[in-house]
């Protein structure tokens, strides 16, 4: 991507605009399914001179997860003003002629994402405060009204097929994808569909939602990012996804590197979220845990079939015998 | 022949790290660079134990595959798992071991809706057993690549 190509889309979009200038143009490590790009862009408007931060988010050459991004761009929308914190949304574009695959363009907002570096800097005394937005959001997200904000194009499952539909997608997934028998994600199959729990509420599911996915400046979090797996669902998908082992930063037993597991129940509950079902939560662990194993074995068949060059891909799919062995122990 | 594949990727390791990661500036470019580096760790560290490791696994699979042929009711499977059961290494080829360990694993696989909720003692004693020889190998392949973690 190209500050000439940025500046072109945004005069096309912007034709009352001049002198557009488009400068710091850099990529952002991370993202599951989309690039992300950042930049300062700068035009005149009429005698003014404007300017604002923007965030493009393009599709890869091939990525981790294959997903929709009209869909990850219209729940960005609808979220505006729920106080779920999310960037403003600019434009969707499909035609390729611009940055060669399809983008969003997002406005950029202030903060630091990388869990590795916020627990470096134990949130820089604000680790408390940080805990509680973090739950205090995700229980927002369980109890908007989804159909109040027109997020029925996601497909709401009934409570009692909210376990089966994940267990079919990431099932079809896995199978589809990895280059490798897979006995221990075989087992954990057949566990989930035994095991399968009744939602109490069919809610909006983030389905990414860590430490690592909102952004924080200060003691504030100041958005949530990485919505491209949305869906509706049980929300105790969400809680359980919280506590994977695998988002433990702090090196300890702390749930997202803030606050134990039982903590952070109590306060989800306190939050106005539902009563959290430990043997729910157990079920979408594993889920969570089948599902980030197969976002691996997802890049690292891009990797070994030569589709994606990026070695954070082949640096992932090693991760998965620590996957698989939590998996083994929820399910023993 | 020295350096040894396994010295030439710790060599090339510490080479990147030395000389080309501080003048690189990108964030994403540092990302990419820090994973190629942990990478050939990773795969410095497997070097020399990746063919023992395959063999060792190749015994236990063929183990549990022996004794589940013996309890599962499933004509085909228990035919492939006796054929498999019955094989052994004729290279240590890192290819044909792997080959071995796949087909093994896939038998294997097959047991996962069989064992699940089943009754019979010798079923539910297989399940357990096929987890922890799964549980223990990954446990393993992790520690080896990542060192111990200290998160329960």
């Amino acid at each position: 991507m190209r500050a000439e190509q940025v500046a072109a889309f945004l005069q096309h979009k912007m034709p009352d605009a001049s002198e557009i200038e488009v400068s710091q143009l850099s990529r952002i490590p991370g993202g599951a399914s989309r690039e992300t790009w950042s930049c300062d862009a700068t035009w005149r408007e009429g005698k003014a001179r404007a300017g604002r931060g923007l965030i493009f988010r393009r599709d890869p050459e091939a990525s981790l997860l294959e997903t929709e991004r009209d869909v990850e761009f219209r729940v960005y929308q609808a979220l505006q003003g729920t106080g779920v914190p999310v960037p403003e949304m600019f434009w969707l574009e499909t035609d390729p002629k611009w940055l060669e695959r399809p983008f969003f363009v997002m406005a950029r907002l202030p903060g630091e994402a990388s869990p590795q570096q916020l627990v470096a800097s134990a949130f820089n005394g604000h680790l408390d405060t940080i805990a509680q937005q973090k739950v205090d959001v995700l229980a927002r997200i369980h109890g908007l009204d989804w159909q109040a904000l027109g997020l029925d194009f996601l497909g709401a499952p009934g409570p009692d097929d909210c376990a089966r539909r994940e267990i079919d997608r990431w099932q079809a997934i896995m199978r589809e994808q990895a280059l490798e028998p897979q006995p221990a994600l075989e087992l954990a199959l057949a566990w989930l569909r035994a095991h399968q729990p009744v939602a109490q509420r069919v809610s909006i599911v983030h389905a990414d939602y860590r430490t690592g996915n909102f952004l924080v400046e200060g003691d504030r979090i100041t958005g949530v990012l990485d919505w491209e797996m949305v869906h509706l669902g049980d929300p105790m998908e969400d809680v359980a996804w919280v506590c994977l082992r695998s988002w433990r930063w702090a090196g300890d037993a702390r749930v997202g590197g803030l606050l134990t597991r039982e903590e952070f129940y109590r306060r989800y509950e306190a939050a106005g979220g539902p009563p959290v079902d430990a043997e729910g939560v157990r079920f979408w662990e594993v889920l969570g845990n089948l599902k980030l194993a197969t976002i691996f074995l997802t890049g690292a068949r891009s990797f070994c079939e030569g589709r994606s060059k990026d070695a954070v891909f082949a640096f992932t799919a090693r991760l998965n015998p620590d996957i698989e062995a939590e998996i083994l122990r929820l399910i023993a | 022949m020295r350096p040894n594949g396994q010295e030439v990727l710790r060599g090339v390791q510490s080479a990147l790290a030395t000389y080309i990661l501080p003048e690189v500036q990108t964030a994403y470019a540092r990302t990419e660079l820090m994973a190629m580096l942990a990478l050939l760790g990773m795969t410095a560290e497997e070097w020399d134990g990746a063919a023992q490791r395959l063999v060792d696994d190749n015994t236990a699979l063929r183990a549990l595959a022996r004794r589940a042929a013996d309890v599962v009711d499933d004509e085909a499977l228990v035919s492939d798992l006796r054929a498999l059961a019955g094989q052994h290494e004729t290279s240590v080829r890192i290819s044909e071991l792997s080959s071995a360990n796949a087909a093994l694993r896939e038998a294997l696989s097959r047991l996962a809706p069989l064992l699940e909720g089943a009754e019979a003692p010798a079923l539910r004693d297989l399940r357990a057993a096929l987890i922890e020889h799964l549980r223990a190998d990954a446990e393993a392949a992790s520690r080896h690549l990542m060192g111990p973690r200290a998160d329960g």
